[in-house]
């Protein structure tokens, strides 16, 4: 398990216990036994950060109006990246639960920090997935990103060009999360990512892989246009897989055109025999019963 | 006998005039909402294609015997549920309280949903949800509150559209089998054929390849999940009208010489084929949806009202031409579809009621329809929806599961299955074996046993929707145990002054 999937599993952890599914109320301790046993060394603004966040944690804690405060601890490059996760868990939470917008708003702000910060620990990938895992969470993260194209976009685009940067694979992730918000806005910044030539070829392959499911005829087209570029052979071969894939989604499979003809045969078919049957029986006695519809 | 007066007081039950009346009646009473927002998202989300195996098997092994075992219970006792349970069984007439009174509660939370039609059909030529029919539904229309503990007020519009329900009803059924069989000759035959217009609809717009591929393309590992299994169970069981007590009562108007098996055969193959129609339907269009907004059609797809009341409706409202004339077809096919379920639940209380205080059936239907238009209102408030939903989800996992267990037990073990199976048999084409016996006494119980332990371990272990506990006692657990008392106190009143186990059709008292 790489770095930042190894976090971003922290943070799904962290979720669940702050969700009530594991250990209740602290949520950082268990999670980073070595936070917990060096708190009492650490700097005043930690250790009021932390108890912040354990209060926080704990189970039924009003979240409301607490964004802003989370959203500087995850922002914070040089916090502790145990304490980082935590709030980060929070704040999703606070974005999910809270309604209002300015709680994603916060959210928004702190992923784009995150990622300019190169993303060491997969945050925006790590909020992403996670907010849209959650029940309503699907419309909360398009909010979430949203926000970034009203505000932000041009930073957070400009986070996922940066190279020499650690956080690549975190990169790649965030433009696979943009994939599953799906809608008109997803699909176009994906083709503006896949588009884009100065983008490192692994954000491209990752817009290119994350946009044939919601491609379709456009896709296509799109895809098509790209072949005819000059690309290098990891390019191309996403782009042969991503019209490969849009073919599988939008055409009928011969398994499903199989089953269509079962259902129609066995059903339609089975209901036609059965009615037949009672027909012939009809003329017998049934439909002319002798007690004329008296008992 | 001291009954026997007041039985007769009300006069022998009119019987259906023609064999093809008990069938659209029997059609129309399983076809309903369930066939158009359930049944589609459970074949998706349980193998596509592959889910129609485990469905055909179900069909087979579980509606159609309990089909029969329905049809031969109300045609030999010639009763309603309660009175057919107790001529069977003197101290199991509950058993078919039970079944009334699980039934009774779905009419009274579904005639709102028919009401929530009828407000989308007023809007449907102007299309007048506007750009955002989710909102519309929950602000505009439900004016939905945060939760169970804001009830609100009443909802008129609701209200008004929930009266038209009933006075619709009331009229449908208004003359028992004779009204009903009329009444059937068109709400049955109608949906169906405006689904078909939708479904051609769906197939010629752009993206319905897409949206048909997720519905039908396989995914034959699914097979080997045990899950998947008892989802075609209980997709089967929740659609074929089972344990309500309708189908005894619908079975009990037929005449002396009568094809049960076939019967049940027609129904149960018309319920599952109106089911496989309307997954055509929603998934054609929901691939338009998809294609045309960027999504896959997992990603637009939901269940139960949200697909028919907001996605829907989105839908419509992108349809290149005449789309407030398919919306107005979609709205009239979602009412003709759930009248004749609705008033089919409503004719088993009625009858149940007529057979045991042997009273005129006009005034003991008005009562019932007054008291559910009247429980109804709860869920007429801003805050119904939330009630709606914890009380569809008890009263379906163990009022109904509970009900269509104690069906088998009583009679598969205590009457006999044999004898029912041979009366059955009497005048049916298609002979039944003695295989049948054994779905009804073993198989189909042990189904419902699994089903029913799955659901409590669940329902204790994750409080259902996230709700508060006190509004899951009071809507949840309490209407379940309220329909569980009820059924025994019915039971009790006049037990020793109207029934007498004689009275069958086939002769015998099934002691």
């Amino acid at each position: 398990m790489n770095r930042p999937n190894l976090l971003t599993a922290l943070i799904l952890l962290a979720s669940s216990v702050a969700a009530g599914t594991g250990e209740p109320a602290t949520t950082v301790g268990p999670l980073h036994p070595e936070s917990a046993t060096e708190a009492s060394g650490r700097s005043a603004r930690y250790a009021e950060r932390l108890e912040l966040v354990t209060r926080l944690g704990a189970e039924g804690a009003d979240l409301e109006g607490s964004a802003d405060a989370l959203a500087a601890i995850v922002s914070d490059a040089s916090e502790d990246s145990g304490l980082r996760a935590a709030a980060a868990d929070l704040l999703g939470r606070v974005t999910v639960e809270v309604s209002g917008v300015e709680e994603p708003r916060a959210l928004a702000c702190a992923l784009i920090e995150a990622a300019l910060d190169g993303d060491p620990s997969g945050w925006t990938a790590g909020y992403l997935a996670e907010l849209s895992r959650r029940k309503g969470g699907a419309d909360r993260a398009a909010l979430v990103v949203g926000l970034m194209t009203d505000e932000r976009l041009a930073e957070f685009h400009q986070s996922l060009a940066l190279d020499g940067r650690p956080a690549l694979e975190a990169r790649e992730a965030a433009v696979g999360v943009i994939g599953t918000i799906e809608g008109d806005w997803a699909y176009e910044t994906l083709v503006a990512l896949a588009d884009d030539a100065g983008l490192p070829d692994g954000v491209r392959v990752a817009a290119i892989g994350a946009l044939a499911p919601i491609g379709y005829d456009e896709g296509r087209a799109f895809l098509r246009g790209l072949a005819r570029e000059d690309l290098s052979p990891s390019l191309r071969e996403a782009v042969e897989e991503g019209l490969a894939a849009i073919d599988h989604t939008q055409n009928i499979s011969l398994g499903a055109w199989i089953m269509f003809a079962v259902g129609v045969i066995l059903l339609f078919g089975g209901l036609a025999i059965s009615i037949t049957i009672s027909i012939r029986r009809g003329k017998k006695h049934v439909f002319s019963d002798e007690s004329d519809g008296e008992p | 006998m001291s009954d026997e007066p007041k039985l007769l007081e009300s006069g022998p039950p009119a019987k259906w005039n023609r064999r093809s009346a008990f069938i659209l009646a029997a059609i129309g009473s399983a076809v309903g909402l369930g066939n158009v927002w359930r049944f589609p998202f459970v074949c998706y989300e349980n193998g596509g294609g592959a889910f129609l195996i485990p469905y055909l098997f179900a069909i087979i092994t579980a509606g159609i015997p309990l089909l029969i075992l329905e049809f031969s219970l109300g045609h030999k006792m010639a009763s309603g549920a309660p009175l057919s349970f107790f001529k069977a069984r003197r101290n199991s007439e509950w058993v078919g309280w039970l079944m009334v009174l699980v039934g009774f509660v779905i009419t009274a939370y579904y005639a709102v949903i028919m009401s929530w039609c009828f407000n989308y059909l007023f809007q449907s030529f102007s299309l007048g949800w506007g750009d955002d029919p989710g909102g519309f539904f929950t602000d505009k229309l439900l004016h939905l509150s945060s939760g169970p503990g804001e009830l609100g007020g009443l909802n008129w519009p609701l209200v008004a559209g929930l009266a038209l329900t009933w006075i619709w009803i009331y009229f449908c059924i208004r003359k028992g089998a004779k009204s009903v069989g009329k009444v059937v000759l068109v709400t049955v035959p109608l949906p169906w054929l405006l689904l078909l217009i939708l479904a051609i609809r769906g197939g010629t717009l752009e993206g319905a390849g897409a949206g048909l591929n997720y519905f039908l393309n396989p995914d034959w590992s699914k097979l080997l999940d045990p899950g998947v299994w008892l989802a075609a169970y209980g997709q089967v069981f929740f659609s074929f009208s089972l344990a309500f007590g309708v189908m005894i009562t619908y079975a009990s108007f037929l005449p002396r010489k009568s094809d049960i098996n076939n019967n049940a055969v027609i129904i149960g193959l018309s319920d599952a084929a109106t089911s496989f129609l309307a997954g055509l339907t929603v998934f054609s269009t929901l691939g338009f949806l998809a294609v045309g907004s960027h999504h896959t059609v997992a990603g637009v797809m939901e269940s139960g009202p949200g697909l028919v009341f907001a996605v829907y409706p989105t839908i419509l409202n992108q349809l290149p031409f005449w789309p407030g004339f398919f919306a107005a077809i979609f709205f009239i096919m979602l009412l003709t579809l759930g009248i004749d379920s609705a008033f089919s639940l409503v004719e088993a209380s009625a009858e149940a009621w007529v057979n045991k205080l042997g009273l005129k059936r006009k005034p003991v239907l008005i009562t019932v329809c007054v008291i559910a238009f009247a429980f109804g209102l709860l869920f007429a408030t801003d805050g119904g929806l939330w009630w709606l939903d914890i009380v569809d989800n008890f009263i379906n996992k163990f009022g109904l599961i509970l009900g269509g267990l104690f069906e088998c037990i009583v009679l598969g073990w205590l009457y006999g299955a044999r004898k029912l199976r041979e009366y059955a048999n009497r005048d049916s084409e298609i002979k039944i074996g003695r295989w049948w016996d054994f779905l009804v006494k073993y198989f189909t119980p042990a189904i419902l046993v699994v089903t029913f332990g799955m659901d409590l371990v669940k329902t204790v272990t994750e409080p259902y929707g996230g709700y508060p506990d006190w509004a899951l006692f009071a809507g949840g657990w309490g209407v379940v145990a309220a329909v569980f008392v009820l059924s025994f106190v019915f039971m009790r009143i006049h037990a020793n002054k109207n029934r007498a186990p004689a009275g069958e059709q086939g002769g015998g008292t099934g002691e």
